[in-house]
């Protein structure tokens, strides 16, 4: 077949995507209203027939960008011949069009997930939850097709491509935009189940119990995008830190900041009947942010490192975005009266009290992020310039936040739902406060005086403590109520509860990335200096010295490094080699630095420069406990997962309901 | 060959999705769009909240984070929200209060139970 034929067929199932969610649309809507079981069938298959022609789709293109058919403008914009063959597959999120074709990919095989697993269960949210996932569908073939077309050929057949851009070319860029669009997309099927219970006015126990693991899913996957994406900054960006409020780092984590609110604050709605309106709008605010976080990344309003294409999509997502909020907006208030809270507050000392607070705190973070991150947009409307809001201006707002965040996590584990003693609460504050005391006078004696860095030490091992000791209660509990052995009440406390203490491992994972995160921000130390062969530069510990200058060729770049030999207090302890290498396809240099890592710290080496002479200009820095950051993320993940696992109390609870609902309207 | 590849993906795709409404009567019942039983008070899902809420209060006084009067208060204001509720879904199964009826005395403590209760409400004793 003619590569113009392929091309075709690749619009046509756009085309037919399109077509077919349009269709789902009207026919899960009329299958609702007119009360069709045929149609709800009929639209349901074409959820189905959706994944399949975006997964043909995916296909086509990944065929197009693997065998280098150079014809395909977005294969000549995003390989060329002598790239690896791994960045040539994820060349399919390197670019816009590729890129708004894998979001649409992923959602259509998340609408088929939604419906397998409700196979064979009766759930009348089902028809507006496939409706609203139609729609978004709908919204972005419109996109493929009329704006931002993958199939589009060039009038002639280019010798070579372009290449993926080198920054790209790394295996943390293979993996993270994976995870952040996972996480981007999989927030449509909590916001969707959300909307489908304001339609059908069924607001109470159901929806929020069987979005809860979809939720997670999505909030684990931005987590792991989070993380990528700091990893990759740390090890291919080349500046010594992982984190630098780019405006596409805070679109992650602005949908992050309010996802994260809501899975506290439907906890609440889920054990009280409380916080119902809050808890929808916190679901709409995360899934409208993942949409913003897609176009920021993918249109360029905002310059960034990561913008790298600039089209006129703007007016096309504020559209969506307009139109998604008024609905839900509309439907809100017609819900209203539905949506009165069932409980009070019992006490201020509560978990209940604490959690209000907290979503507050991450809704403020997220506020003042957004704000400074469209800060630029909006004065190019009013004053006609960009104007950039800087790093300082977020640490500034966000440091006290987050130690605000911080401390509030050990309050609130202290603290009980619904009411707590003040005699009692004294009691479970003093060891904890004692420890974070004894930290801080620790430390200062060994001889850190910086005041912010105390603080936020001492309030770390303030909730790791109070962790630790709620494991510690609650395994004793458990070992006086059911006569278990150590062993067996440690996992049965995990196992009989495992939101709670999947939880709590979270926040251990949350408390160790605070510590590496305090360490590399506030302890950091660097140096730059020009060498000659043999000559050496000094650094807290560690003496490099400088041997020669080796250049080698890679497939697709010419590599310079330096030769170093590291010495720890005067003994040899490793040889390392920082990079540069330059891309003569995309004319572009990049930095690859030499990072040694240890529990203590990290030793972060960049070849800045070398001349004609043979001498090189080092940069050398030196990263405290960073090393726990990325230790924290992964504790994290591990406690999300247990959170994850499926609970058979709560589904059998949720299948007594149903069956008594099915029951009753027998 | 272009021409025939588009016309086969068109009427696969028209076939797969419009399958089922050229047999309406297999799919009428099967998926089902008829909603479950109204619950506009939310009654099965506030009694699955109670009975949380109640697991959980043991827990918390277990692990010292409740005071004991305080405990004894909020058990007994859930236990009784508990029985409201249950009693407000007995009037929505008519059935089940029929089957109610049956009787039958406990082994031990001789108090009257009905038949599908497994424990004595007043003793404990199994049934």
């Amino acid at each position: 077949m003619a590569l113009a034929q392929i091309a075709e067929v690749g619009n046509l199932t756009l085309a037919l995507g399109l077509a077919v969610s349009v269709y789902v649309i009207v026919a899960a809507l009329f299958s609702q209203f007119k009360q069709r079981g045929e149609f709800f069938a009929s639209a349901k298959h074409g959820i189905y027939v959706v994944a399949a022609l975006a997964t043909l789709a995916v296909a086509i293109l990944e065929w197009a960008l693997i065998t280098h058919q150079f014809r395909f403008e977005y294969v000549a914009n995003h390989v060329s011949s002598d790239q690896p063959l791994l960045y040539t597959i994820s060349a399919l999120w390197g670019g816009q069009e590729g890129s708004l074709l894998f979001w649409v990919w992923l959602l259509s095989l998340f609408g088929a997930a939604v419906l397998i697993q409700h196979l064979g269960q009766r759930n009348h949210l089902i028809p507006w939850v496939i409706a609203f996932i139609a729609f978004t569908e709908a919204f972005f073939f419109s996109l493929l097709i009329f704006i931002s077309g993958p199939f589009v050929l060039l009038a002639q057949t280019p010798v070579e491509g372009i290449g993926l851009n080198p920054l790209l070319q790394d295996p943390g860029m293979f993996i993270h935009p994976v995870t952040q669009y996972l996480g981007y997309v999989g927030f449509t099927v909590p916001f969707a189940f959300a909307l489908a219970a304001l339609v059908s006015g069924d607001l109470g126990y159901d929806w929020i119990r069987t979005t809860r693991r979809w939720a997670l899913f999505a909030w684990l996957f931005l987590s792991l995008g989070l993380l990528f994406g700091m990893r990759w900054a740390y090890v291919e960006l080349g500046w010594g830190g992982y984190w630098g409020w780019d405006p596409v780092e805070n679109a992650a984590l602005i949908p992050w900041l309010t996802g994260t609110a809501y899975l506290h604050s439907v906890m609440i709605q889920e054990k009280r009947g409380m916080l119902k309106v809050w808890n929808l709008v916190l679901i709409m605010l995360t899934f409208l942010l993942s949409i913003l976080g897609t176009f920021i990344t993918r249109s360029g309003v905002i310059q960034s490192v990561h913008a790298f294409g600039v089209s006129s999509m703007g007016p096309l997502f504020l559209a969506y975005i307009a139109a998604v909020l008024l609905v839900f907006a509309y439907l809100l208030y017609l819900r209203l009266d539905k949506l009165q809270e069932e409980n009070r507050l019992d006490s201020l000392w509560s978990r209940e009290a604490t959690f209000l607070l907290n979503n507050l705190i991450f809704l403020g973070a997220a506020v003042a992020t957004l704000w400074g991150t469209i800060f630029p947009m909006i004065s190019e409307i009013v004053v006609g310039k960009q104007i950039t809001v800087a790093a300082p201006f977020f640490n500034q707002v966000n440091g006290p936040i987050f130690l605000a965040l911080v401390l509030l996590m050990g309050v609130c584990t202290l603290i009980g739902w619904r009411r707590a003693s003040p005699q009692h609460l004294v009691r479970n504050f003093l060891p904890p406060f004692a420890v974070s005391i004894v930290t801080a006078v620790v430390l200062f004696v060994g001889g850190l005086y910086d005041v912010y860095g105390l603080i936020a030490f001492a309030a770390s091992a303030f909730v790791l403590t109070t962790v630790f000791l709620e494991f510690f209660r609650g395994t004793r509990a458990r070992m006086r109520m059911y006569k278990e052995n150590v062993a067996v009440a440690h996992v049965q406390l995990v196992n009989k509860n495992r939101r709670r203490y999947g939880g709590y491992i979270v926040h251990i994972g949350v408390m160790l990335a605070v510590i590496g995160i305090v360490g590399s921000s506030f302890f950091q130390s660097s140096l730059q200096q020009n060498l000659a062969p043999g000559e050496e530069a000094t650094l807290g510990p560690y003496t490099i010295q400088f041997q020669k200058l080796l250049m080698t060729r890679e497939s697709n770049a010419q590599v310079i490094g330096a030769d170093l030999i590291v010495f720890e207090n005067g003994k040899q302890i490793d040889t390392m080699r920082p990079q540069k290498a330059y891309y003569p396809a995309a004319d572009q240099m990049t930095t690859e630095v030499a990072v040694r890592t240890t529990a203590r710290d990290d030793l972060y080496l960049i070849l800045a420069g070398w001349n004609d002479d043979g001498s090189a200009t080092l940069k050398v820095i030196i990263n405290p406990l960073v090393v726990w950051l990325w230790i924290g993320f992964i504790v994290f993940i591990i406690g999300t997962l247990v959170t994850m696992l499926p609970d058979p109390r709560e589904a059998k609870a949720r299948a007594r309901v149903r069956a008594e609902r099915v029951l009753v309207s027998a | 060959m272009e021409i025939f590849i588009i016309l086969s993906l068109v009427v696969v795709v028209i076939l797969l999705v419009g399958y089922p409404l050229v047999n309406p009567l297999k799919y009428q019942e099967a998926h089902g769009t008829r909603p479950l039983a109204r619950d506009d008070n939310d009654l099965y899902g506030k009694r699955e909240i109670v009975f949380e809420a109640l697991r959980d209060l043991q827990f918390e006084f277990a692990t010292g984070k409740l005071a004991a009067s305080d405990y004894a208060q909020m058990k007994a204001t859930y236990e009784l929200q508990a029985a409201q509720i249950l009693q407000q879904i007995d009037a929505l199964q008519p059935n089940k209060s029929k089957n109610a009826q049956a009787v039958r005395a406990c082994p031990r403590c001789h108090t009257n139970m009905s038949a599908q209760d497994k424990f004595c409400t007043k003793c404990g004793a199994k049934l």
